[in-house]
């Protein structure tokens, strides 16, 4: 034991010297008091040039003269636990750190400084680029495995300079797996240009895709390039193709078989050097069947079909997603959110997304721009909570879109999912192989 | 026409600050103080408050090279900002702490703008900093008898 009050402050010393997190303390003048070794190593200035120092100037972080956590504990008396701040080192290098205040009180319980503990977070976020890095495929985001499959196979699809289908529901991403098929092709130093064939009447598409001559119609005063010649040498990337016209789906299969096309009013056949590709959210063949799109024309635009999963299909992803989303629009708008709260993640976790990842990009768009902290709450989420699901013999049993975000909720655990329903396991694993059944 | 024969004689300094002190964060600064200093014999010539309005010229570095600032000296400064100062043709001293007249007048005392350990990230092959803030030209290109 250390009954003398210097053996005692040596040994307190020591104690936290041992310790692996930075620990320094601060006057009411927020001059520093005290600067342990882990704190001498993350920040690269040694005790002997902190001490005595205003704290701002050894951490220089970039929230010092906004969001102190020193002066918010020292005011307000509450600790604030675990906020991410960047600090620049005594080498100018930023690092991301974890800060924790507290205030410092005497026998008395008077305040006389604070003291504020900081871990360094260099690795943990090299491990999450990392992690990121895996997951990531030119701008493409997943870690399920038929979304996978399709990056693994991207490459060599790119390089075949076939044609290309691309099939999913709206805001899946064709568009950006047609820029990730453009950029590994050997056209990729060519452009990519794309007509969505919904956007526009038929009247005006004709010209938009093939071009037109001077006189070719109405104000057309000079001669105007059409999308197909802008794709010379590069990709042309025809979204929505099922809207296209029938009028106009003989003239693009005329393209895609001989290569050749008239632009409006031109007397002449042009050739196209243009690779293309095409996405839907329609199902071609029921089209087909239905005399809505040409048989020949789907045959054509269909030699590789790669069909891209819906968001509800891939809920593993949405966590990814979500954290993708705060980085890019904290990049956007210069925010520093951090996270979401756990209600906010519950209802993203929970929500079906019929929009897709488009839906979910907006919906953390929204978010950010109007937190007014670094944290997103869910008020700031334009969804409800799902009602709660009930499993009774009166009741009956739950429907398959209840079940699914009831076991998303809880990760998949499925007796955590019985123990809410009220029901036992063998009860709800029926219930799922009816489901996957249906 | 040699470039490293007469280096110029005055330079304009900003130097970012929070009351008199130097700003730590070059990133978080408003208020300026800009120095004019006479490179070769070492002195302050004259010290002026400026303060930068956002409304009027809204990216800080542009507003400093419309200010005529040819050198930037500070506590830290994130790399971003490094090599934005950098693009626009403005050099960056970094790691000072303490009054600003004082750090200046030290500064000028002792220091010297090509600092080994402030690595320009544009620096060129030969290792040189930008020729013209440097004090009697730049002694490795002297060293290798660049007479151009």
């Amino acid at each position: 034991m250390h009954n003398n009050p210097l053996d005692q402050q040596k040994h307190l010393a020591t104690i936290l010297d041992s310790v692996a997190d930075g620990v320094f303390t601060v006057d009411e003048e927020m001059r520093i008091t005290w600067f342990n070794r882990a704190a001498e190593e993350i920040t690269g200035f040694s005790r002997e040039e902190a001490l005595g120092q205003s704290c701002c100037e050894i951490f220089r972080s970039n929230i010092c003269f906004t969001q102190c956590p020193v002066r918010e504990a020292m005011a307000g008396g509450r600790n604030v636990i675990n906020r991410e701040v960047d600090i620049l080192d005594r080498q100018n290098r930023e690092v991301p750190i974890s800060v924790s205040a507290s205030v410092l009180r005497d026998d008395a319980g008077r305040p006389v400084g604070g003291v504020e503990t900081f871990r360094d977070l260099s690795q943990l976020q090299a491990l999450k680029r990392e992690v990121e890095k895996k997951y990531t495929f030119h701008d493409l985001v997943s870690r399920n495995p038929a979304m996978r499959r399709l990056f693994d196979v991207l490459p060599d699809v790119a390089a075949s300079g076939a044609t290309v289908l691309l099939q999913g529901e709206s805001g899946t991403g064709k568009e950006l797996f047609a820029r990730a098929l453009h950029d590994l092709s050997p056209r990729r130093k060519g452009p990519l240009v794309v007509v969505n064939c919904g956007a526009l009447p038929e009247s005006l598409l004709e010209a938009e895709i093939f071009g037109a001559k001077k006189g070719a119609y109405t104000g057309a005063v000079e001669d105007r390039p059409g999308r197909l010649e802008q794709a010379e040498k590069g990709t042309l990337f025809l979204d929505e193709i099922g809207d296209l016209p029938l009028a106009l789906q003989v003239k693009l299969l005329r393209v895609l078989e001989n290569r050749e096309y008239q632009p409006l009013g031109a007397r002449r056949q042009r050739t196209a050097d243009v690779r293309f590709l095409a996405a839907t959210h329609r199902d071609l063949e029921e089209m087909v069947d239905q005399g809505a799109f040409r048989r020949d024309l789907f045959f054509r635009i269909n030699v590789v079909n790669l069909k891209i999963p819906s968001l509800c299909e891939r809920p593993e992803d949405i966590p990814l997603l979500l954290e993708m989303a705060i980085d890019r629009f904290n990049r956007s708008y210069g925010r520093k959110i951090r996270r979401f709260s756990p209600e906010a993640l519950g209802l993203l976790l929970d929500h079906s997304y019929p929009g897709n990842v488009r839906e979910l990009l907006n919906l953390v768009e929204r978010a950010v721009i109007l937190s007014k902290s670094d944290i997103l709450e869910a008020d700031l989420l334009p969804l409800t909570p799902p009602p709660a699901v009930v499993a009774s013999p009166d009741a009956g049993t739950p429907s398959v879109e209840q079940l699914r975000q009831l076991l998303r909720r809880h990760g998949g655990n499925r007796t955590l999912a019985a123990r809410e329903l009220g029901v036992n396991r063998t009860t709800l694993w029926r219930w799922l192989k009816r489901m996957t059944s249906e | 026409m040699n470039s490293n024969a007469d280096p110029q004689k005055t330079v304009l300094i900003a130097v970012p600050c929070y009351g008199s002190r130097v700003l730590p964060r070059f990133g978080q600064a408003r208020e300026f103080f800009f120095a004019e200093a006479d490179l070769v014999a070492g002195t302050l010539q004259g010290l002026q408050r400026r303060c930068w309005d956002l409304y009027d010229e809204p990216h800080l570095v542009r507003w400093l090279r419309r200010e005529g600032i040819e050198a930037v000296l500070c506590g830290g400064i994130h790399p971003r900002f490094q090599f934005a100062l950098y693009a626009e043709g403005i050099q960056v001293v970094w790691g000072f702490r303490g009054e600003v007249e004082e750090v200046l007048r030290q500064w000028l005392k002792e220091g010297d703008l090509a600092n080994e350990n402030q690595a320009n990230p544009f620096i060129d092959e030969t290792g040189c900093q930008p020729r013209r803030m440097i004090r009697g030209g730049c002694p490795r290109r002297s060293n290798q008898g660049e007479t151009s």
